[in-house]
């Protein structure tokens, strides 16, 4: 396969009229633009450094629409802390597949939304201009078949998380393309829990694009899970526009997949908004993972946190790449970057770009990064305690990661994502009991 | 013998810095290492204690009459060995009770042992505190992290007793300490010590060994031990210095 090739299959795969002929115009003109802009490439800013050419190595195959969805088995944190969502063969499985929840809030699928209500989501859909698009969202556009939907309505408190849970498909070189939308009106407030994983141990690749517009006052968290094979890789393309005195936090922790990249988007369109960034990728074997932060600042008294901790094991490679934009009337803007980074052999490899452009003249902005190894003098002394050297390691490591988990604010989720990092750092992949796929009991102690 | 130090020639990046030193410490005993700055103090503490990066060019330490020299610095410390660090190191991230957790678990089940449960452990804890009389108001915080100079010591002191070794090396631990503070941490030392295990204190001032009284006092000159004596040596040192040994030592060769 070839960057040809993979657009070859693009006009091979396109059916005018076929999935979801309400936005068919939409999907035409988004296949246009992917045809036009051709693959990425790492010689482009935004891919520089980054694994993206391996994506095109591959022959890929839609979902099929006759292929019987896996059923993963019941997700611990599920039930007890969220409602969850499941979307496997870029499908959602549900026999209800949009649901009405308190107080006008309408959750799940992006399908049944557009026929359901097909004003608001058509709406949403071609909100973004194509002529910004870049190509993996211009080729979702173009073949997405579902995706999470979720509407809040004013002052709406969502009085449970909502848990969606996207496995990549059992079949040969998947491409799944899944569109998430969320809207939060004025004052609302809604936590999500986004967990990625993959069924299988065939390539495939997840390729989201996620709308997330962020109303006045209102409240946004999103918790995102990855855990896929090593074979498997996971793009997501998370879009958010924030207005006035609204607040994001996002918090992803990457435990495993051969290729995970993460974009995040951030447009502060109104005077006070604040953004929260917090994420972990743990890269061990031949794994890359990449995380692509773009925060404009277009108006004034916003703020702005980044904080993005790496280990890099074996050969794998991390990549942070960090824009922070601060336009001309974005005044009082705060800004603060951080990437720091633990490389624990020879051929690992970390590369970390934080980067500020400002305009503005009256703005706090720092940012920084770090790469580094263990602390020799901290090993020694643990090992000279009688801790052995693998443990000491592992103490040194959860240290370095335990900040960001303790931010997780869904205890049943802390804790279990608490202990699959410890796991993930002893080596074992925190593969689930009685899942097929999930996360395991709880247990405790680093040792 | 607990411990016996036979002609240890060691080295750095080239340079020699002990030259053929021996010492036999028995049980029961206290062992002070007194010697100028930079004659190999802290060096030969390091490689008892196995320091990585140290070349061992001749001689043995045996501790029970096994050769520590195979063994990584964990095994070492779960045989019985302590060090006191000169300088402590901070951890952060790394709670003192979970480091002091893993470190007493791991050397149980080296010796067979089952390990403490959280309730055992913190009984223990209780019990260490009051017995060398040091709060670890430290317990929830970091390893050393933000502790003053003084605080780190006696936070040496309180590892001291909550491990229970054989044989306990403590490097410059009255270094940085005011009065009451050096009679905290000279009285948890003395504490911990029993008919079953021995001290090796490292010092530059007689007034530590006022607190802890040492069988014999060693010093420690050129990377070889030149002199050992009684508690009387280290008076005679506090009054006249190391001209007349460097001079008696410069004689003899
Ligand atoms: N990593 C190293 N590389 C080279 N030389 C070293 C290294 N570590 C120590 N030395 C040298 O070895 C000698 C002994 O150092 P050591 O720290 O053991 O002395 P000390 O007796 O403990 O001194 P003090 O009383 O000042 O603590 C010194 O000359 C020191 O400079
Ligand atoms: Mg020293």
């Amino acid at each position: 396969m070839s960057a040809e090739n993979f657009l070859a299959s693009l006009e091979r795969w396109f059916q005018p009229g076929g999935e979801l002929p309400e936005v068919g115009e939409l999907r035409r003109a988004a296949l246009e633009r992917a045809l036009a802009l051709g693959v990425p490439t790492t010689k482009m800013e935004r891919w520089r450094q980054s694994g993206v050419e391996k994506v095109f190595e591959h022959n890929y195959n839609l979902p099929k629409r006759d292929r019987l969805p896996m059923t993963p088995g019941r997700c611990q944190i599920n039930g007890r802390a969220t409602t969850a969502m499941h979307f496997s063969a870029g499908r959602i499985e549900s026999a209800q597949p949009l649901q009405r929840l308190q107080d006008g809030v309408i959750a799940g699928s992006l399908r049944a939304a557009l026929k359901e209500e097909p004003e608001l989501v058509q709406r949403l859909l071609a909100e973004r201009g194509l002529e910004k698009m870049g190509f993996f969202n211009a080729v979702n556009m173009a073949f997405f078949t579902d995706g999470f939907f979720l509407y809040v309505p004013k002052n709406v408190v969502l009085a449970k998380p909502i848990q969606v849970i996207h496995v990549l498909g059992e079949y040969r070189d998947a491409l799944e393309n899944l569109r998430n939308f969320v809207v939060l009106e004025e004052g609302a407030e809604a936590t999500l829990l986004f967990c990625d994983h993959s069924s299988g141990r065939e390539y495939g690749l997840a390729n989201s694009v996620n709308q997330f517009q962020i109303g006045p006052n209102a409240g946004f968290k999103l918790y995102r899970v990855q855990n896929l094979s090593d074979e498997a890789a996971c793009f997501h393309q998370d879009f958010f526009t924030q207005q006035e005195n609204s607040r994001l936090f996002s918090h992803t922790i990457g435990f495993n997949g051969g290729l995970l990249r993460g974009e995040a988007h951030v447009d502060l369109q109104g005077k006070g908004a604040d953004c929260e960034f917090v994420g972990l990728s743990l890269a061990s074997r031949g794994q890359r993972m990449e995380n692509f932060v773009k925060v404009e600042h277009q108006v004034p008294q916003c703020t702005s946190r980044e904080v993005f901790k790496y280990i890099v094991d074996d050969y794998a490679r991390g990549l942070f790449n960090g824009h922070v934009l601060v336009h001309p009337d974005a005044q009082k803007t705060e800004a603060y970057q951080h990437n720091s980074n633990i490389v624990l052999t020879d051929k690992a490899k970390m590369s970390s770009r934080p980067f500020l452009e400002i305009y503005a003249d009256d703005v706090k902005c720092s940012h920084g990064s770090s790469v580094g190894q263990l602390d020799e003098e901290a090993l020694f002394y643990m090992r000279q305690r009688g801790i052995s050297e693998e443990n000491a390691r592992l103490l040194l490591l959860y240290a370095f990661a335990a900040d960001v988990i303790n931010q997780i604010d869904i205890e049943p989720l802390r804790r279990q994502l608490d202990d699959m990092v410890k796991k993930r750092l002893r080596g074992e992949l925190p593969s689930c009991e009685d899942c097929v796929l999930s996360c395991s009991q709880p247990e405790f102690e680093v040792l | 013998m607990l411990l016996e130090i036979k002609n240890l020639c060691a080295g750095i990046n080239g340079k020699e810095i002990l030259k053929g030193v021996n010492l036999q410490i028995n049980k029961g005993e206290v062992h002070a290492i007194m010697g100028p700055n930079g004659t190999g103090k802290s060096t030969l503490a390091s490689i008892i204690a196995g320091r990585p990066g140290y070349d061992i060019t001749n001689g043995d330490i045996l501790l029970n009459g096994k050769s520590l020299l195979g063994m990584p610095p964990e095994q070492r410390a779960q045989e019985g060995i302590f060090l006191g660090f000169q300088y402590p190191v901070e951890i952060p991230g790394v709670s003192m009770s979970s480091f002091l957790r893993a470190a007493i678990n791991e050397t149980r089940r080296y010796r067979g042992q089952l390990p403490l449960g959280a309730v055992a452990f913190a009984r223990r804890m209780k019990e260490k505190e009051e017995m060398v009389e040091i709060k670890a108001k430290m317990k929830n915080r970091s390893v050393n992290e933000g502790f003053s100079g003084g605080e780190k010591k006696k936070n040496e002191i309180f590892q001291l007793a909550m491990l229970e070794p054989e044989v306990a090396i403590l490097d410059e631990t009255d270094s940085g300490l005011d009065i009451d503070a050096l009679r905290i941490v000279a009285g948890g030392v003395n504490k911990c010590k029993t008919a079953e295990n021995a001290t090796v204190v490292i010092t530059h001032y007689q007034r530590l060994l006022e607190y802890i009284v040492p069988n014999y006092v060693h010093i420690l000159y050129g990377g070889r031990v030149v002199k050992t004596g009684g508690r009387e040596l280290s008076l005679e040192l506090e009054e006249k210095g190391y001209d007349w040994i460097k001079a008696q030592v410069e004689g003899e060769e």
